[in-house]
């Protein structure tokens, strides 16, 4: 708190006054700034803010008690042990952190279906029905998806296969001199990170990676590609493709919704073809009058989607096996 | 529900947030541990039993993180968090039983320290040395929080369990102890060398 009679301060005022001592304990540039100004236009109370600087000085010399690098770092371990191994105990269970301990199977056999098979000692996280959040042992934080699947080696969490949808929040971690990176196996698609956000959709026919804050190297087919935010890379059993997409849209099994901001048919039947595997056809295109659409869209039920879809499209929708049809009213 | 307090963008957020509200956590974390390992170990000397006391701090801030609306100032809620969880285990266990009142506060001052950084005879700081080591616990206490934390009368008054008049008192009480005992010339020395 600021007083706006420093003019008649002394030394014993200054130190005890709320702002001096903010001044001399916080980093902050604002409060010494402030003080420097002040200083300067009232340079005869230069003596007395000298004074109580000293004896500030003085009663702050006191001898000082630091922890180690490891104090601080074991607590930390066993703070996060606790409360993420704790989580599937307590009464609130709509998400639920899932330490590595908690709900993993060990697989002691190399599993056919990774690119590359991960060591013997690896840990398998499975999503089942819900959605599961996993956070890494170097706190990096992946959402699966139902349905999916991921896997680690013990001796390196930074390396991770993944069978399924996965959002994940990347922790960015140096080492002096160098970063250590973070690499993702989908499919045909590998890619490497550093700090970062993206989601990853790996189905049958095709796996995507959508970028949402920082760089990510993706590798496919022996080439090596770098995304920025926005961009999406769509991997196929030959090829790969590079495209500009709204990030947002593609980790809805997070919020369980789509939000859809002035979304236009093509990016919808991208939408269509990653999350439910159909190609989205159009029956008399010319009548299709709506040409993008808005709103919050239930993602996690096929049913629901499709009903929402036809409200906002203002059309009939059929849905089968491999499309989605589209017979605008 | 999210609560903002100073500097920290969200301390608590809903359920669609663990992503941030992990992270932040971990800020709040790596922003206080130095600070509350160094007051815990100034109330107890044993190094391990506060980093258990500042595990369980946190653990109970996480696990009561979707009630927290209330807290006004993360740092006196930490700070006075960890007194009380010190003092609890403490006597709950062999260690030495910490009186109410009257916890001991460890705040000691090394002449030498000083000395090496100026020309001043450790003659002239014995004195002044001798009236800082010289102050009551609770002064000491007073005097670290005030003026090395930074906090205010009243969250120091929650700490000492005290009212803050009472807090009042006891910083000005230390001040004018150490001011009878810092020789006027010392400021002059101190002011002619800046």
């Amino acid at each position: 708190m600021l007083s706006d009679n420093y003019q008649n301060f002394e030394a014993a005022d200054f130190l005890d006054d709320d702002y001096f001592i903010s001044w001399r304990t916080d980093n902050n540039k604002e409060v010494s700034n402030w003080w420097n100004e002040w200083l300067l236009k009232n340079p005869h109370k230069k003596e007395a803010v000298d004074k109580a600087i000293e004896q500030y000085n003085l009663i702050t010399g006191f001898k000082r008690i630091t922890p180690t690098a490891d104090q601080h770092n074991n607590t930390w371990l066993n703070i996060e042990h606790n409360i993420f191994n704790a989580a599937h105990t307590q009464p609130r269970t709509k998400f639920l952190y899932w330490f590595a301990a908690a709900a993993v199977i060990a697989i002691t056999t190399g599993i056919w279906f990774f690119n590359r098979k991960p060591d013997a000692e690896s840990v398998l996280i499975a999503s089942g029905d819900k959605n599961k959040t996993i956070v890494l042992p170097d706190s990096s934080v992946i959402i699966l998806n139902k349905n999916s699947s991921l896997r680690y080696t013990e001796n390196n969490e930074r390396e991770v296969w993944i069978e399924g949808s996965g959002y994940f929040h990347v922790n960015n971690i140096s080492t002096p001199g160098k970063q250590v990176p973070f690499a993702v196996h989908a499919g045909n698609l590998d890619i490497n990170v550093l700090g970062t956000i993206f989601s990853i959709v790996n189905t049958p026919l095709q796996c995507i990676a959508v970028l949402k804050e920082g760089k990510i190297e993706a590798n496919a087919f022996s080439k090596t590609v770098l995304l920025s935010p926005g961009k999406k890379i769509t991997v196929s059993n030959s090829d790969f493709t590079i495209s500009n997409v709204n990030a947002a849209l593609y980790n809805p099994w997070i919020e369980g919704n789509f939000h859809f901001d002035n979304t236009g048919i093509d990016e919808l039947t991208d939408i269509v073809s990653v999350f439910f595997q159909r190609n989205l056809t159009i029956k008399n295109r010319e009548k299709l009058k709506i040409k993008s659409i808005s709103g919050i869209v239930a993602a996690n039920d096929t049913a629901t989607f499709v009903k929402t879809l036809s409200i906002l499209l203002n059309a009939r929708i059929d849905l089968n096996e491999k499309e989605l049809i589209i017979d605008p009213k | 529900m999210q609560v903002q307090t100073e500097g920290y963008e969200k301390v608590i957020a809903d359920d669609t947030g663990a992503i941030l509200l992990k992270t932040t956590f971990e800020n709040l974390y790596n922003s206080y541990f130095d600070k509350l390992f160094e007051y815990g170990c100034r109330l107890h000397n044993d190094q391990h039993l506060i980093q258990d006391c500042i595990q369980d701090v946190f653990i109970k801030l996480w696990n009561k993180r979707h009630q927290l609306s209330n807290i006004k100032n993360i740092k006196s809620y930490l700070f006075i968090a960890l007194k009380n969880t010190i003092l609890n285990k403490a006597a709950s266990s062999t260690h030495k039983l910490l009186q109410g009142g009257d916890t001991p506060f460890e705040l000691s001052y090394i002449i030498e320290e000083q000395v090496s950084k100026g020309e001043i005879s450790a003659e002239t700081l014995s004195g002044l040395y001798i009236a800082l080591n010289n102050l009551t616990d609770r002064q000491k206490e007073c005097i670290y929080l005030r003026y090395f934390e930074g906090l205010g009368y009243e969250e120091i008054s929650d700490l000492l369990n005290i009212s803050t008049k009472a807090t009042y008192k006891l910083a000005a009480r230390a001040l004018e102890c150490l001011k009878a005992n810092i020789p006027e010339s010392l400021f002059v020395l101190f002011f002619l060398k800046l």
